[in-house]
């Protein structure tokens, strides 16, 4: 069983036709997504700015997912990064007038150094201790830093005005989706080089990773700088998205729906966290602005239905997802990402199986 | 020069001294058995080795250089490849990426260069697959490179472990029980193997070992652990047939059996904690 012969069997070239079979409908799922995503439906200068929070959602998941997906530590802070993103683009362009382009740096940068500061916390506790720590982390962020005066305009929200190129919905939505195209790259690019791997290692043991040449205590933090980044300028576009930016809108709710949307989407799935994103950005609209509502109604036929039924179908997929679909979205999608990729194993957590859930038990 | 060198090593663990003055050589190109019975504190010795635990007290010299004090994963870019009791691998990535992710110090490319996705780093990555793939040919594991590794058999993962260790590109092997869950057969190949790895990359090798068959075969000089002191050492032959051997393996008296029983329990508490 360990014994084997080493004659490796011979691959066959692919034919033309059989290439041309493969990607021809691929091109055309691929096309026809396209073609509804991305110019069909935010074409629309009312449904534009669900698709750009779709967007910006998409790229807090991507950043949630490194840390929790990649790296395997619960944050319940985010909205804290995203927050001092948004400030920090909105202060930055209103009251020091700094270039638009350059706001975004900041909020970067912002998002980074808060990040590094939690990445090092975490270098000491891990589990649900450094969830409890992130998610005061956030509580305290709300209640200090987004209430001081000078950030806040008095506590009237630092308004942040976008440059008139983008003050189309649609063009904002376009703007929105570059950004998350770099965020997917940079995630792609992350997991197919030895720093996912790195990652990954980490994730699931730390003394292997060790044992293999990897700096642990760099990783962690690294994962927190590039999640605190990603995040913050996510807050950036945030800001610009809503105009002015006030301490309500990015308080404990918003990191929960951070947390859901990455794990109903799938942690570890790259498109599930960014189809999560829309999930999430779009609840609310098409609970009550589409012919959902009606349902909605009489399903949750007392006051305040609207905002129980985003909780309510949170929740439900939050179960669904542990106890029955472990890669969430993004296990539900497999068979479509496999056509499009052609099957190619990725780290991803492959068929959210349990070997790819649970932990690992190595003593050294 | 010795390739490796341990001065009096002793840790403790709360009232449990789990190595008291232990000290062993290993010089280039030889291969090193390390037997005891079970919580001899072999493993633990490992450990102090490699940089997973710092002994309270002792020296590790590596190519007389101290190291006593050196993280795990500067040794194991120094050149310490080891493997691990349980085995030691990404459950979740596949035969290949794991070969690849034991080949993190030599990617030929940093953190930066890699997110930005260069042409370096495409090299980088080509070679590495490359090296992995030699390596499975090498262990006659090719049809398992895509293979996600949870799924395999014990043996299987442990030989697997074994070339994660030569991916790191090890100057000296630290293997710890390469052939448990292996059948007699493939313990003797393990056995082959190791002197084909010395011969072809001129590897040093300590190696925690049980099956005394290949103990005998493949080890230049054997040292005996039991209860964290160094019992004896000699040629295979030598320790085989030392009466102290035979006894701290054979049980001796009862109220020793019984600490080591006690010790034992002990040494497993405190690993697991």
């Amino acid at each position: 069983m360990v014994a084997v012969d080493t004659a490796a069997t011979p691959v066959a070239r692919p034919h033309a036709v059989d290439l041309a079979l493969r990607w021809v409908p691929r091109l055309a799922v691929l096309g026809l997504l396209g073609y509804l995503l991305l110019v069909r439906m935010p074409a629309d200068e009312k449904y534009a700015p669900i698709y750009a929070d779709a967007a910006i959602y998409a790229i807090v998941g991507l950043s949630l997912n490194i840390v929790t997906g990649y790296t395997g530590q619960l944050s319940l802070g985010h909205n804290g990064f995203f927050g001092i993103g948004a400030f920090a683009a909105a202060y930055s362009l209103t009251v020091q007038h700094v270039p638009f382009a350059v706001t975004f740096v900041l909020a970067g940068l912002s998002g980074a150094v808060f990040a590094l500061v939690m990445g090092m916390v975490a270098l000491r506790i891990t589990g649900l201790y450094l969830a409890l720590i992130t998610l005061v982390f956030g509580l305290t962020l709300e209640d200090s830093l987004f209430e001081v005066s000078w950030l806040t305009n008095a506590g009237a929200g630092q308004p942040a005005n976008r440059p008139e190129w983008l003050f189309s919905e649609t063009r904002f939505f376009y703007f929105c989706l570059a950004f998350l195209v770099v965020a997917v790259y940079l995630d792609f690019v992350l997991l197919r080089t030895k720093t996912g791997r790195a990652l990954l290692a980490l994730k699931e043991n730390e003394r292997v990773a060790e044992a293999f040449g990897i700096n642990v205590t760099a990783f962690k933090l690294f994962a927190f700088v590039l999640s605190g980044t990603l995040a913050g300028v996510a807050g950036a576009l945030y800001a610009y998205r809503i105009g002015i930016v006030t301490a309500s809108g990015l308080g404990f709710n918003l990191a929960l729906t951070f947390v859901l949307l990455t794990v109903v989407g799938g942690l570890g799935s790259r498109l599930g966290v960014v189809l999560g994103g829309l999930l999430f950005a779009s609840l609310d609209f098409v609970l009550h602005d589409t012919w959902v509502h009606n349902v909605n109604d009489f399903v949750f036929a007392f006051q305040n239905a609207p905002q129980f039924a985003v909780g309510f179908i949170g929740a439900l997929g939050l179960i669904l997802t542990i106890v029955r679909y472990p890669g969430g979205i993004g296990q539900q999608i497999r068979p479509l990402t496999r056509l499009l990729v052609g099957g190619q194993r990725s780290l991803h957590a492959d068929d959210g199986g349990p070997a790819a859930v649970e932990g690992s038990n190595v003593r050294a | 020069m010795s390739v490796l060198e341990v001065r009096d090593l002793s840790i403790r663990f709360g009232g449990l001294q789990a190595l008291q003055a232990v000290s062993l050589e290993v010089n280039e190109f030889e291969i090193v058995g390390l037997i005891g019975p079970n919580g001899a504190g072999k493993t633990t010795a490992f450990n102090c080795i490699t940089g997973f635990y710092t002994p309270h007290d002792g020296a590790v010299t590596y190519r007389g250089k101290d190291v006593t004090k050196t993280a795990p994963h500067v040794k194991a870019r120094m050149g310490f490849g080891r493997t691990f009791q349980n085995v030691g691998m990404v459950k979740g990535a596949t035969a290949l990426e794991n070969l690849k992710t034991a080949q993190h110090a030599k990617a030929g490319y940093d953190v930066m260069s890699g997110l930005l996705g260069v042409g370096k780093t495409r090299r980088g990555e080509r070679e590495m697959t490359v090296r992995a793939e030699a390596i499975l040919d090498l262990l006659g594991l090719a049809q398992l490179r895509d293979k996600r590794v949870g799924g395999l058999s014990y043996g299987t993962l442990k030989l697997l472990e074994l070339g994660c260790a030569l991916a790191t590109d090890p100057d000296i092997l630290l293997l710890d029980e390469p052939t448990s869950g292996m059948g007699p057969e493939e313990s003797d190949e393990l056995g082959d193997r190791l002197l084909v790895l010395r011969r072809e990359f001129g590897l040093t090798m300590l190696v925690i070992e049980h099956h005394v068959p290949l103990v005998l075969r493949v080890c230049d000089h054997v040292y005996v652990l039991n209860f964290g002191r160094m019992l004896a050492q000699g040629t295979p032959l030598e320790v085989q047939s030392h009466p102290d051997v035979i006894a701290a393996y054979l049980g001796g008296e009862a109220p020793e059996a019984l600490a080591a029983a006690s010790a034992e329990r002990r040494d497993d508490r405190e690993r697991s904690a």
